[in-house]
């Protein structure tokens, strides 16, 4: 405690202060897992062999690293490594299915992967023509696929004696990759740049005071931007972040009592992890005094459910955390205590700085208060593009419609929002099919893509029921080609295959034709009133309770 | 089919998502990450219509979901104290 950590100060690449907190702080603790823990030196230590592997093999600015790991502090170390390097890395979820991981490794055309033996070993059958040119292996085990001579043992690489600044690596470079689901059936990739992640980081670390004292959460999985903050918030301020463990994450009293032994000061998570912990937490049991802040985003927060979670932590701020993963979070709202009996709908607040936002009405206008139309976002937190994806990238990415002055590249979120009349703003919507479950944003479409890959399906349309704790659930309707018989439990054996498991319908229901609107489009209102329909008459059977 | 056996097909089709791997009845599903927010709940309603129980909400602890040798002690717990 008597050392401080290294002035924030202008460092342009995202490890940059991870280094001057080596040097600053060294004996303090990074990162802490179920296993243990790290140290700042320990953690440049073993970040520095990672980058060094990677460098001996030719990989550096312009490549991109893939991760496949379970999540713990050698993910940090890896992450670290790999910037270290001068490449971008791509977080995989380790529980996507195989065919799923491989898609993301083979789109980003991945030259190396960081993983666990079992995992990479899946990927064979999947990987078509992608080959890297090394494998990291974290823990036991083979991957058969991989020549001998291009598979290295995460344990044995060695200390870097001398690592050079990678040469040419710019803030506009990549950092890292973080894939989402995609309207076309595939997953697609956000591209965010270093300085794209820092205008984040720094936003974070001000708005929120977080300084060495600190230990941050990271509840969010890695390829979730929500642990961006966790991480790099933490580590550029020589404070700790404390990774929840995966054996105890579904457990809500014994992520009570992890939150309280570990003394998280700083909370970061999806609405519905924080409506669990108080419905199952036995919250009562602690007084939580080092819980100073917690954060929220991903999903609409019901107020109700809201009220009582900030009555079961009265010593915490709350702030609600608003964007999408193209350009991090960009507008919030610090909850007022008491939240006024009023309040039926939480705002999403102002922008954050560094930021732009324009709300353009339908007719081409900037709104006023009390007028509604998409948000639209400028300034630095704003991603590169979609990897690999020109047209997608260019349909988003427009020139600020408000002026031809200069290039003024602004980002369309998709988002309807109504502006109040202090200037915060409400979101009402979104103007396409992309919907939350459980604070993991999916594409109908690419549920629906993966329903029509199957043989025995002629049309399917997939609806999201909206759920008071877990946002909405998917449901899906298909209708069988001729001849074909659907078989649910083969059907949803076939979409595990492929989709992520919460992008999984909870129910399918077979309908002998699906109503086409007069234009012969798919009637999704008519669709959701079938499946509503099925739905009522089978709910005894289904149980909602233990969210998240 | 055993318990065991629903169980184990369950494992391996919802939970590991059909990769190739076999899980053995002593293997803990938690330290491999097998079970998340999203996994327990679908172990859970698999759990109370192929075992016919229901699980208390104070019953949702790692101890009784860490292994298929724990999950079915904690089956075979909750039918003796239904009675």
């Amino acid at each position: 405690m008597s050392t401080a950590a290294a002035p924030l100060g202008a460092r342009f690449l995202l490890w940059h202060r991870v280094r001057a907190n080596a040097l600053a702080v060294p004996s303090r603790i990074a990162v802490r897992d179920a296993n243990g823990s790290l140290t700042y030196a320990e953690l440049w230590r073993e970040s520095g062999r990672v980058a060094a592997a990677l460098v001996a093999h030719g990989i550096g600015r312009g490549d991109r690293v893939g991760m496949l790991l379970p999540k713990s502090a050698a993910c940090v170390s890896t992450m670290l490594g790999i910037l270290r390097s001068g490449a971008a890395y791509v977080p995989v979820d380790p529980r996507a299915p195989a065919a799923r991981a491989a898609f993301v490794l083979r789109n980003a055309r991945v030259r190396a992967v960081v993983g666990r033996a079992n995992l990479l070993a899946q990927l064979d059958e999947h990987r078509e023509d992608w080959t890297p040119d090394i494998v990291i292996v974290f823990g036991a085990g083979q991957v058969d696929w991989m020549p001998k001579d291009s598979t290295l043992d995460w344990t044995a690489l060695a200390d870097a004696a001398e690592l050079a600044e990678p040469a040419g690596v710019n803030e506009n470079d990549p950092a890292y990759i973080l894939y989402t689901s995609g309207s076309t059936g595939q997953p697609k990739g956000v591209v965010i740049s270093h300085r794209n992640a820092l205008t984040f980081v720094d936003w974070g670390i001000e708005s929120f005071s977080v300084s060495q004292d600190d230990v941050l959460s990271n509840h969010a999985p890695h390829h979730f931007d929500l642990s961006v903050f966790d991480i790099y918030c933490a580590l550029h301020t020589g404070a700790c972040v404390s990774i929840v463990p995966d054996r105890l994450s579904p457990f809500a009293a014994e992520l009570a009592t992890w939150i309280e032994d570990q003394g998280i000061s700083v909370w970061y998570s999806v609405p519905t992890a924080l409506i669990k912990l108080l419905r199952a937490g036995q919250l009562e049991r602690y007084r939580f005094p080092r819980l100073r802040v917690i954060l929220f985003a991903g999903e609409v927060f019901p107020v109700k459910y809201l009220r009582e979670v900030m009555a079961a932590f009265p010593r915490a701020e709350f702030h609600n955390l608003f964007g999408p993963t193209e350009t991090n979070v960009c507008t919030w709202y610090a909850l007022p205590r008491p939240l006024d009996e009023s309040v039926l709908e939480l705002s999403i607040g102002h922008v954050c700085r560094n930021m732009d936002a324009i709300i353009l009405r339908d007719d081409g206008g900037r709104a006023g208060i009390g007028e509604e139309g998409e948000l639209l976002i400028g300034g630095h937190g704003v991603m590169l593009g979609y990897w690999g994806l020109p047209e997608r990238t260019n349909a988003v990415r427009i020139q600020n419609p408000l002026h031809s002055d200069y290039a003024d590249p602004v980002h369309r979120t998709g988002d309807r929002v109504r502006i109040q009349p202090d200037g915060s703003f409400q979101f009402l919507g979104r103007r396409d099919h992309m919907i939350k479950t459980r604070g993991y944003r999916v594409e109908l479409g690419e549920v629906e893509a993966a329903l029509h890959a199957h043989a025995a399906v002629r049309t399917a349309v997939v609806a999201a029921i909206p759920h008071d704790e877990l946002g909405s659930v998917l449901h899906a309707a298909v209708a069988p080609e001729d001849g074909h018989r659907i078989d649910l439990a083969e059907l949803t054996s076939f979409l595990l295959h492929r989709l992520a498991r919460y992008a999984v319908p909870e129910g399918i229901h077979v309908f002998d034709d699906l109503p086409t609107t007069s234009t012969g489009k798919q009637d999704r209102t008519a669709v959701l009133a079938l499946i509503l329909a099925a739905r009522a008459m089978t709910s005894k059977t289904e149980r909602t309770d233990g969210v998240a | 089919m055993a318990l065991r056996d629903e169980l184990t097909k369950f494992i391996a089709e919802r939970l590991m998502q059909n990769r190739d791997a076999t899980i053995d009845p002593g293997d803990s599903l938690l330290d491999q990450g097998l079970i998340d927010s999203v996994g327990l709940l679908s172990l859970i309603t698999f759990l109370e219509s192929a075992a016919g129980i229901r699980v208390p909400e104070e019953e949702m602890v790692p101890d009784n979901f860490e292994s298929v040798v724990a999950i079915e002690a904690f089956v075979d717990r909750l039918r003796a104290t239904r009675g």
